[in-house]
């Protein structure tokens, strides 16, 4: 199997020096569109010796609408289609996604808040999601509603921790940056202390299934997103994700501060409330789908601002790319490497250096 | 600060239960002998109604077995079907055949590598496998769902799998010599003189147990005890002081538990168990907490140390 796409930092060397923004969107295109079809094209050791990258291949085109007139089918015991088809793609796709938005709204969250320490999951969606994942797990709901009773509460649980935090940090229509910040972390930590008090009081001791099934909410999976929850992301994404960046230039005067931005022409009340409600919308799709993944909201925006400069029509597709191509890598190593460890686990691992290293940059 | 807490706490915790699979084996037992089928010729196609009501329509009898719990695979070892089974779990120790065979994830199943074998039928157990089932019957793999939630669902979920593999003859017989041997297990203990109260105790801290209506609670009772746990406790657990009161006469730990257990405060003055170093461990970690055809060599593992633990007391009083 060809060595693991390099992620950020090949891009990040080659681009920092001068800013060609566009050459670098084009170089993240390629480089996630190639590290997609790694991850899609491989498999742990047992399981590569059966499916092949050129089986791989084979089912791909097997499902391309030109393609798949010219393709040899498949034997018909064989499981490439379903390994490849309905687990592989829909968690490589889901995966981009939910790197990608996690990773605009942390720009966007940073940029309005002015707070280089903002990240999606500050506003209490986080908290507010697991909680709703860890009852409807607790209850043994998850296969209500089709299937999807465990993302819907999620989605709800993590709008409703974020309006209560909207409506504490308001006062007659006016929002303090400062203030929706600390409620923001206070009711997270109310939610998060939920969590606890819910595994210890509605567990029991025998079912092991929902122990592991907690735990990778809690610490983020891509392992049982299927194509409708990809579908889920795109419509949530792409709504909230269009919120974000017809937003562009507003975040852009936002830099000068609120009082500037107003005298640019900005209504600075009305633009908070449209980003924290894409924000919240496109965070609570990606933690209903894939649980709390840590560090690619608060670390890519970095990244990608060292990339490509401050200009958020530029900074906000770039931090899509990266944070696509930082998960889809991270899922790479798990799914190949490190038997199916909880992806949240291995950006942590990854991240917190990179945020470290960035860190004394900065000081230097 | 709490997040991570309760992060090292939940994988404790599920340490703690895989380890409850993840056993060695200390004797080694020869594989159940049942004499081979004569008459009856399985006919195919045919449906199985598995333990949630779902029917599963097998055309053939199933040829590439992949069984997801340590459980099932000792079953289909019992049911001849060895050499059919072509995936296991890395907790799969017992028959020693099994542990050659290919390995389809341990505590997490990895659906990959179970699809990546072709096979032809999976067993589950329900709740357990439950995320392995979803995700399975999303690709329609053909998944057969056991329970094993009491003796009687056990003894269901060897002839559901012997009605699935057209072995129906040998599974009638596996299962009704569990029951029988069960019976007269319950039968000779139906004469010791007092009951002693057992504590089940998977882990210390925290101290999960398991209540009345459980899988144990029904060994502990055919072994001639009570559940020092009669009545249902929240999550499962219990605190340092309500062992105290609950004063079990033996526990049930593994081994690497019972130094813990010992240390307990209080417990080496207040608890019967720990002052009479009455810890009982099977001789095969698995054979008491695994619901298989093993299952009556533990009980009556266990009776029979129940059995000295009452003689050694001539003068209890109940």
């Amino acid at each position: 199997m060809t060595p693991a796409p390099t992620s950020s930092k090949e891009s990040q060397s080659f681009a920092s020096k001068k800013r060609h923004p566009y050459l670098s969107l084009m170089a993240l295109v390629f480089l996630l569109v190639g590290a997609v079809l790694v991850n899609i094209g491989s498999g742990d050791a047992m399981v590569s010796e059966k499916i092949s990258p050129g089986t791989v291949l084979q089912v791909i085109r097997l499902h391309l609408p030109f393609l798949s007139s010219h393709t040899p089918p498949l034997p018909v015991e064989s499981s490439a289609d379903s390994i490849v088809w309905e687990l592989r793609a829909p968690g490589a796709v889901g995966g981009v996604l939910v790197g990608a938005l996690l990773a605009m709204a942390g720009v966007a969250f940073q940029s309005f808040l002015q707070n280089p320490l903002a990240d999606p999951y500050m506003v209490g969606v986080s908290s507010g999601a697991a909680l709703g994942s860890v009852l409807v797990i607790l209850m043994g709901g998850t296969g209500l509603l089709l299937g999807w009773a465990q993302p819907i509460a999620a989605f709800a649980t993590g709008l409703l921790a974020t309006a209560i935090v909207y409506f504490l940090a308001q006062k007659q229509g006016r929002l303090s940056s400062q203030t929706f910040l600390l409620a923001g972390i206070v009711v997270g930590t109310f939610f998060w202390s939920f969590v606890p008090l819910a595994i210890s009081l509605g567990n029991r001791s025998g079912n092991l299934d929902r122990q592991s099934a907690i735990l990778s909410r809690l610490l983020g999976s891509l392992q049982s997103i299927t194509w409708s929850h990809v579908v889920l992301l795109a419509v949530f994404g792409g709504i909230g994700g269009l919120m974000l960046w017809t937003g562009a230039n507003e975040l852009d005067m936002m830099a000068f501060g609120e009082e500037s931005a107003a005298h640019l022409g900005v209504n600075v009340e009305g633009f908070k409330r449209r980003i924290i409600l894409a924000g919240a919308l496109v965070t609570a799709a990606a933690v209903s789908v894939a649980g709390i993944i840590a560090f690619v909201g608060l670390v890519v925006p970095h990244i990608a601002r060292r990339i490509v400069g401050p200009d958020h029509r530029v900074l906000l597709p770039t931090s899509f790319l990266l944070g696509g191509l930082v998960l889809t890598s991270a899922d790479w190593l798990s799914r190949v490497y490190l038997a199916q460890l909880e992806v949240g686990v291995i950006t942590s691992l990854i991240g917190a250096p990179i945020f470290c290293y960035l860190l004394r940059r900065g000081l230097n | 600060m709490s997040r991570r807490n309760l992060l090292c706490g939940l994988l404790l915790i599920a340490f703690v239960f895989a380890g409850r699979h993840g056993v060695r084996l200390d004797a080694v037992q020869p594989p159940r002998t049942v004499p081979p089928k004569t008459s009856s010729v399985p006919i195919y196609p045919r449906s199985i109604k598995d333990a949630r009501g779902k029917s599963l329509t097998l055309l053939h009898p199933p040829q590439r077995i992949v069984s997801l719990t340590p459980s099932n695979t000792e079953i289909l070892f019992a049911l001849q079907l060895g050499k059919k089974v072509v995936g296991v779990t890395e907790a799969c120790d017992f028959p020693a055949e099994a542990k050659q065979k290919p390995k389809i994830g341990g505590f997490q199943i990895n659906i990959e590598r179970v699809l990546v074998q072709s096979p032809d039928l999976i067993v589950a157990v329900e709740g357990l496998n439950a995320r392995a089932i979803e995700a399975l019957e999303r690709v329609k793999a053909p998944v057969l769902v056991v329970s094993t939630k009491s003796i009687a669902d056990t003894l269901q979920a060897v002839r559901t799998i012997g009605a699935a593999t057209g072995t129906d003859v040998i599974a009638n017989r596996v299962a009704s010599d569990m029951q029988s041997s069960l019976n007269n297990i319950l039968k000779a203990q139906s004469s010791l003189r007092w009951k002693p109260k057992v504590l089940m105790l998977y882990s210390v801290n925290p101290i999960y147990t398991t209540g009345p209506g459980s899988y144990i609670d029904e060994i502990i009772k055919i072994a001639g005890g009570r559940n020092a746990v009669d009545k249902p406790t929240s999550g499962d657990k219990l605190s340092a002081e309500q062992v105290l009161v609950l004063r079990p006469d033996v526990i049930i730990t593994g081994k690497e538990t019972q130094p813990q257990a010992e240390q307990m405060p209080g417990w080496a003055q207040g608890v019967p168990a720990v002052a009479k170093k009455r810890f009982f461990h099977a001789s095969d970690d698995a054979i008491l907490v695994r619901p298989c055809p093993r299952l009556p060599k533990g009980v009556k593992e266990l009776a029979n140390y129940l059995r000295k633990v009452v003689d050694s007391e001539p003068n209890h009083k109940p």
